[in-house]
């Protein structure tokens, strides 16, 4: 700006010397200065409206303003504007004073000199604007540093704070009584070092690094914060200084510890749930065979008792000096004694549970029962294939039961395709080929007999060296010696809800069990 | 000597028929069994028993009530019934004092001593 145009407010009650300062500045400024004049404080005032000037000269002693003061009222209307004293030899001392109170520099009348004075304006205008846009970028930056929840501090190579932002407030108060001190101090112990190391390699290397860590802070409180680091250089390109950028973490922390646990209480229980049902599914299979179980002590009573009842006979029979005779009829006492201490048994294992009929979906007993067994399924290569058929009618049966004869078979079945092979489950509806025709017609009303059925079947995965080993040819076996399962038991639980059940071995080597249950749709 | 009548009342014929044998042995008896519940008061009446022996659980017939079906006739009114049952073990006869619904039992498993007591006591009581 050295040839801009200055406007220049000069403030000067002798008119002589106001009178020599304008015709100078105009012929060393070569017309470049517009000067305005007032000879009064109160005149200025006004002045400085209409002019707005660069640069204020003024005399310390004025009519209306006298000293140091003047310069201050100055001040206080302008607080921007360059003023440059202007004073004489017997006045120094208040020039100076108000140099040291703002005033941009003085000059003496005696010694005046339009060049200096040019120069000394240009300076001042010039060192004033330079205030200004530091002000601004100051002001700006304040801003910016009281606005942001983040927190900002500059550390030099020692680690000692020189800037943190008012952000700091709430976890180390007072920033400004924080500047010059060791920046380490309010890091957790247990971090500390790390943190340290971490500045080291930072300024070492000339990266900043990332880094998390704790402040114990004076009332005891933990907070954890998140740091990112920057490398200031000086002049040198040395690594001087440290823009540590932080966020306190410590809720977010907490939320994820929180959330963390959380996610392992859910888990635990999770567990503790499919435990639970595990045993569960033990629990009812343990019941699946106590039913069993009393089937065979029912099914068992009464050969036993005609077996005693026998033996009693027998005995009555036996010659009496035919000691061998009473001895092995006495054997065979003692063993049905024995047999029957355990059927006790076993009734006594056998929960006593009273069927209950309701109205049930066989379906749905079906997909129960095959629950009881998932685990079975997992455990070995069987592959399931269930069919459901749609919209079954409801069943007037003991669901617990009728669920422990599925059970039974499927476990069988499981148990004969072990090392691999297709378990297929199907429900049905089907018309009876078999209805009583021969039924009078006039005493019963006409009923079309229906029946809802399961059918149970495994195959075996063919494996090198086993053929079709009962190469059966769908004979129908009807009860239980051969199967192993006590298929008569079964029968006797099923025909208390009027259901069949038929073993079958189909011609391609599988097992089929067949389960039906009348039922009786009246027109 | 002049044989007691007893009429043996169960679903399975194994046991009625191995009752009559054992029974009939002793040379006391004379057995007629049956083994529908629905035909025992015909049995009954056609037979004219000196005790019964009911099987007291019978598919589709409840014990209790053939017995209170023959104890409303009076030509029954005095004779003994014996309840054979499975329901109640051994060990809690004395609990029961022997005694079902005013009526005497015999608990299942039957062996003959046993059986024959309990004839014995109720046939001259």
């Amino acid at each position: 700006m050295p040839n801009q145009r200055i406007r220049v407010l000069l403030v000067e009650d002798e008119p002589a010397f106001a009178k020599a300062v304008h015709e100078i500045l105009t012929q060393v400024s070569d017309s470049q200065c517009e000067i305005a004049h007032a000879s009064q404080f109160s005149e200025m005032q006004a002045m400085l409206h209409k002019q707005e000037p660069d640069v204020v000269l003024l005399d310390l002693s004025l009519p209306d303003r006298h000293g140091v003061e003047s310069y201050k009222d100055l001040r206080t209307l302008s607080p921007t504007l360059p003023i440059i004293i202007l004073t004489g030899l017997d006045d120094e001392t208040a020039a100076a004073e108000a140099v040291r109170a703002g005033a941009q520099d003085y000059l003496v009348k005696s010694q005046f000199d339009g060049r200096i004075l040019l120069r000394i304006m240009r300076h001042a205008i010039e060192r004033k604007r330079i205030e200004k846009a530091l002000r601004e970028s100051e002001e700006f930056f304040r801003v910016i540093s009281e606005n942001v929840t983040d927190l900002i501090a500059v550390v030099d190579e020692k680690g000692r704070r020189l800037y943190n932002s008012p952000s700091y407030r709430n976890l180390l108060g007072d920033p400004e009584k924080l500047l010059g001190t060791d920046s380490f101090e309010e890091i957790h112990p247990e971090d500390r070092q790390r943190v340290k190391q971490v500045f080291r390699e930072s300024l070492a290397t000339g990266t900043g690094r990332r880094t998390e860590y704790r402040f114990l802070l004076k009332d005891g409180s933990v907070r954890e914060v998140e740091s990112q680091g920057s490398i200031v250089r000086d002049e040198m390109g040395r690594p001087s200084r440290l823009v540590v950028v932080s966020r306190d973490i410590t809720d977010q922390k907490g939320a994820t510890r929180a959330l963390r646990s959380a996610l392992a209480d859910l888990k635990a229980s999770h567990d503790e749930l499919r435990t639970t049902q595990q045993r569960l599914i033990e629990a009812e299979r343990l019941e699946a065979i106590s039913t069993f179980a009393a089937g065979v002590a029912h099914e068992v009573r009464n050969p036993l008792q005609g077996i005693t009842l026998s033996i009693d006979y027998l005995s009555s029979c036996a010659p009496p000096d035919d000691a061998n005779a009473a001895g092995v009829l006495e054997r065979m006492r003692s063993g049905v004694d024995r047999i029957n201490d355990v059927i006790a048994g076993l009734t006594e294992f056998a929960v006593r549970r009273e069927p209950q009929p309701k109205h049930e979906d066989l379906n749905a007993i079906v997909e129960r029962a095959l629950k009881s067994i998932e685990h079975e399924l997992k455990h070995h290569p069987i592959q399931l294939q269930l069919q459901l058929a749609d919209q079954l009618p409801l069943l007037e049966v003991d669901a617990t039961s009728l669920r422990h004869v599925f059970i039974t078979l499927l476990m069988s079945s499981v148990r004969a395709i072990s090392l691999g092979g297709v378990l297929s489950v199907r429900t049905y509806l089907r018309e009876a080929e078999d209805a009583p025709a021969h039924e009078p017609a006039k005493r019963q009303p006409p009923r079309s007999k229906m029946l809802v059925g399961t059918e149970i079947t495994h195959h075996r995965n063919p494996a090198p060296g086993h053929g079709d080993e009962h190469g059966g040819g769908g004979r129908r076996h009807s009860a239980g010696p051969k199967t192993g399962l006590g298929l008569g038991i079964l029968r006797k639980i099923l025909s208390a809800h009027r259901g069949t059940i038929e073993h079958t071995k189909e011609k391609d080597g599988g097992t089929r069990y067949t389960i039906e249950f009348p039922l009786d749709t009246k027109h | 000597m002049n044989q007691k009548r007893i009429l043996v009342v169960d679903d399975e014929v194994t046991i009625t028929d191995l009752l009559k044998l054992n029974l009939e042995k002793t040379g006391l008896y004379s057995v007629r069994t049956e083994n529908k519940g629905a035909e025992v008061l015909d049995a009954a009446r056609e037979f004219m028993p000196d005790l019964i022996l009911l099987d007291i659980m019978m598919p589709g017939m409840d014990g209790g009530d053939v017995a209170a079906q023959i104890k409303s006739e009076p030509a029954f009114k005095r004779t003994p019934i014996v309840f054979l049952t499975a329901v109640v073990k051994k060990e809690e006869v004395e609990a029961h004092a022997g005694v079902i619904g005013g009526f005497p039992y015999i608990a299942k498993p039957l062996d003959m001593k046993g059986v024959l007591h309990v004839i014995e006591e109720n046939l001259h009581s």
